[in-house]
């Protein structure tokens, strides 16, 4: 793709608006160039990466930053990098601590009274910090998605997001405000990360497949 | 394939991510499981990677023959390490790994994120033989766990992508 043709940059836009509503991107990607009569191949390589690159990491920062900036005065930890931009002004109540080793992540998220986690570009997805804080005994307040909801009950061993970002604050405010609930959540959480998501299932998941292709 | 499978990671070093991490967890993983492995973090200043290589079992051999790769977004491309079987772990959008997906060795197995990434690669050549349609290879292969695998056969591309007219995909 040489230089931005007229349609390109609505095709990026309205890729990242139907992500930021749970489609996936690739899939909004589709269509937002199908409405825009624009073909895949007319990006080439280059083109669709950056095409796909802008998207994601609007949509990402976007989710996180609406998340971060609904919670009202609720004391928040905020570890890894963001963009440059992303905070204006920090919130006072972020205490932001930018990218840390992993290890000291992992007593953070020991010490939290839950983990939140925003990622909003893989719908279906996960992420290992979901299951280093389960591990951790660390309720999880996270983003709907298939995988997750095959096994983790809202209210009852997980906690998702309200579809409505107004709801946020209760929500995140009203856990709070009752321990026995998370530490309830996180109990339940346990045995089932402990059966299906350990990383030695990964590696059972892995061996099979190795396995399969030899046959 | 006619002994155990051996295991062979190897990712850089990053202590502020989580990437050497997770590998470390396979890693201890494949051992509990009984598995021997072998895991190689290389640094930054390449320390350690004379130890990976010196590690690597010939292809031809019983032992080259059940060992096979494990790495993190395809990094791991040294022609040394071609003939070797190869899991690689995809933790991030593939368009973002375009580069190091295509440029790896045709025949290996990758763990995508969400069955959505399917409807990526497949536009951009990938052939996943098996399934007749992306929708029976969506409710069909993965999402089971976060860790899905799909075998894949890459072919390089001439800076365009093509869009086959129906993509095939092949459980595993």
């Amino acid at each position: 793709m040489k230089g931005n043709p007229e349609p390109i940059p609505r095709v990026v836009q309205q890729t990242a608006e139907r992500s930021l509503t749970g489609l996936p991107l690739f899939e909004a990607f589709v269509s937002a160039c199908n409405d825009a009569n624009v073909e895949l191949k007319d990006f080439g390589l280059e083109g669709l990466r950056s095409c796909l690159s802008i998207a994601s990491n609007w949509v990402e920062a976007r989710r996180r930053h609406d998340i971060l900036t609904s919670m009202g005065n609720v004391k928040i930890t905020l570890a890894g990098s963001v963009r440059n931009d992303f905070f204006q002004t920090t919130p006072p109540n972020i205490d932001f601590l930018g990218t840390i080793p992993f290890t000291e992540a992992q007593a953070k998220i020991r010490q939290a009274k839950i983990l939140l986690n925003v990622v909003g570009v893989f719908p279906d997805g996960s992420h290992e910090r979901i299951w280093y804080g389960m591990a951790a005994g660390c309720p999880i307040l996270t983003e709907r998605g298939r995988l997750l909801e095959e096994d983790f009950v809202d209210g009852e061993s997980i906690f998702y997001w309200p579809d409505d970002p107004e709801h946020i604050n209760d929500l995140v405010s009203s856990l709070l405000a009752d321990p026995k609930r998370l530490e309830t959540a996180a109990s339940n959480a346990l045995p089932i990360y402990s059966k299906r998501h350990t990383w030695t299932q990964r590696a059972a998941t892995i061996l099979d497949s190795m396995a399969v292709g030899d046959e | 394939m006619t002994g155990t499978l051996s295991p062979i990671l190897v990712t850089n070093r990053a202590d502020n991510y989580s990437n050497h991490h997770m590998l470390e967890g396979l890693h201890e993983g494949f051992k509990a499981l009984g598995y021997k492995s072998q895991l190689h973090l290389i640094g930054q200043d390449g320390t350690g990677l004379d130890a990976f290589l010196e590690a690597l079992p010939d292809p031809t051999s019983e032992q080259g023959q059940n060992s096979f790769l494990v790495d993190l977004n395809a990094r791991m491309r040294l022609p040394q390490t071609h003939p070797l079987k190869k899991f690689s772990f995809i933790t991030d959008h593939p368009f973002a790994l375009l580069e190091q997906i295509l440029a790896s060795p045709q025949e290996q197995y990758w763990g995508m994120l969400i069955a959505a990434m399917l409807l990526f690669l497949t536009p951009c050549s990938f052939r996943i033989a098996g399934h007749s349609s992306p929708t029976a290879a969506l409710n069909r292969i993965l999402i089971s766990t976060r860790l899905s695998t799909v075998r894949s056969t890459p072919y390089s591309l001439d800076g365009s992508i093509t869009l086959p007219a129906l993509p095939t995909y092949k459980r595993v």
